[in-house]
């Protein structure tokens, strides 16, 4: 991948909160950054998956203890495919948004699931 | 009018902590971008957020409270913040205003406390999520396009900062509907040194009316006339990947899914184009219309669609 030199325009402005003093900063990059396309060949560890969710571990592998992440064989239940990060992500705002155990959010993500499955298919009937 | 952090949850300045919880709950049920079907449910969620956090905080709430009753002695804090676009379709990080002041995500707070208790070890940034929603055309011809997002972070001396980073970005055609595209180091930086995190972005694309994707196949709804569907026919139609004569087969029924090899996103593997048939009957509104309905009776007289 090709990194462009970076160009930091340093228009820095301060906006005042009450609690603490935030900083914006302007980064602009010049040129064109190739994206790395995420397919079903990129795999990722367990570390890696937990970095890129933003959580812990333990918190991923009580993804697959809840089946929120589909089981898997024995060999590669530390393997994480890219869309299973969509879907781990997906249970952490609903975890975090509505306060909810691990096992409602696998029943919300079911549900969710049937749902757009559902609306998907009505549109392609005149209402 | 920029809504104030009451407003924008509908509660009253005197809301008990119950109060201002539920409020938060039943917004929540309603403008979650997971399940929320409102056009603009992710910057509202995200809003609501930003109010939930502050006035569920009780010292937050305080601190409010008085920059609302002294308006000209502070800002107003984060609710004119919007999260720039310049193409008016990239949605911003769902964790930015969320978890902000409780150590930008977790990670970092607890490096932010190591910084003020002068431990120098060097921390990875957090990797970062976004999704950029663009037009179908993309999936067939790829696209440049430039964004800009607000990541927050700590600068060199541990104070928080927001950087307000514009990127270009390639994106590939190809990409199938919800495909993820990383580019690395352009998350949140590092602290001490570490290495920056990575910025992952979903790409979704923008459907009109009648089309669907699912992973790399488009589902495509096409009218045909009654006359098409029952004696069959070649037409000739416009798709997502361009005109394609398509063969109508005799007595074709509503709904008939055609299937069009490899003419759905050019993915690696490429997805398939399902014609959807609806089968669209004109009105009758001219005598002469009228009459054609009469013959066209007459010559299935033995015809029942309730038997």
């Amino acid at each position: 991948m090709q990194h462009p030199l970076a160009t930091l325009t340093l228009a820095n402005k301060v906006r005042r909160n009450k609690m603490a003093t935030i900083q914006y900063r302007e980064v602009i990059k010049n040129g064109y950054i190739e994206a790395e396309i995420l397919d079903e060949n990129c795999i990722f560890d367990l570390n890696g998956f937990a970095q890129a969710c933003g959580q812990s571990t333990e918190w991923v592998l009580q993804l697959l203890e809840y089946e929120i992440l589909p089981a898997r064989e024995d060999i590669r239940i530390h393997q994480f495919f890219a869309d299973e990060l969509l879907r781990a992500r997906r249970a952490y705002r609903l975890q975090r948004d509505f306060e909810a155990s691990l096992p409602a959010v696998a029943m919300m993500l079911d549900l969710i699931d049937e749902v757009q499955s559902l609306r998907k298919k009505i549109k392609h009937f005149p209402h | 009018m920029t809504k104030n952090y009451y407003e924008e949850l509908g509660i009253a300045r005197t809301a008990n902590s119950e109060e201002i919880k539920k409020a938060y709950r039943k917004l929540a049920r309603k403008y979650h971008p997971d399940v929320s079907q409102e056009k603009d449910a992710e910057s509202k969620m995200q809003a609501i957020n930003i109010a939930y956090d502050t006035l569920s905080d009780p010292e937050k709430k305080k601190n409010y409270d008085l920059e609302l009753d002294r308006p000209n002695s502070y800002s107003q804090g984060f609710e004119n913040t919007e999260f720039s676009t310049q193409n008016n379709n990239f949605q911003g990080f769902e964790d930015l205003f969320g978890r902000f002041g409780k150590g930008f995500g977790g990670g970092y707070s607890r490096a932010y406390d190591q910084n003020h208790h002068s431990h120098q070890s060097a921390y990875r940034g957090e990797d970062q999520h976004a999704s950029l929603e663009v037009d179908l055309n993309v999936a067939f011809e790829g696209t440049t396009q430039t964004v800009t997002l607000q990541i927050p972070t700590y600068n060199d001396v541990g104070l928080p900062e927001v950087q307000r980073k514009t990127l270009q970005i390639k994106i590939p055609k190809g990409m199938k509907q919800g495909q993820q595209i990383r580019l690395t180091g352009q998350g949140q930086s590092g602290i001490n040194g570490g290495e920056a995190g990575d910025l992952y972005i979903e790409i979704r694309y923008r459907l009109p009316e009648g089309i669907r994707i699912e992973a790399a196949d488009i589902f495509y709804n096409i009218n045909i006339s009654p006359w098409e569907a029952a004696l069959g026919q070649d037409i000739e139609i416009t798709t997502p990947s361009g005109k394609l004569k398509v063969n109508i087969p005799k007595n074709t029924i509503y709904g008939k899914q055609l299937r069009v090899k490899d003419k759905g996103i050019p993915s690696k593997i490429p997805g398939h184009l399902y014609l959807i048939l609806n089968i669209v009957y004109p009105h009758a509104d001219t005598p002469k219309q009228e009459q054609a309905y009469r013959e066209y009776a007459a010559s299935f007289s033995n015809f029942n669609p309730r038997e």
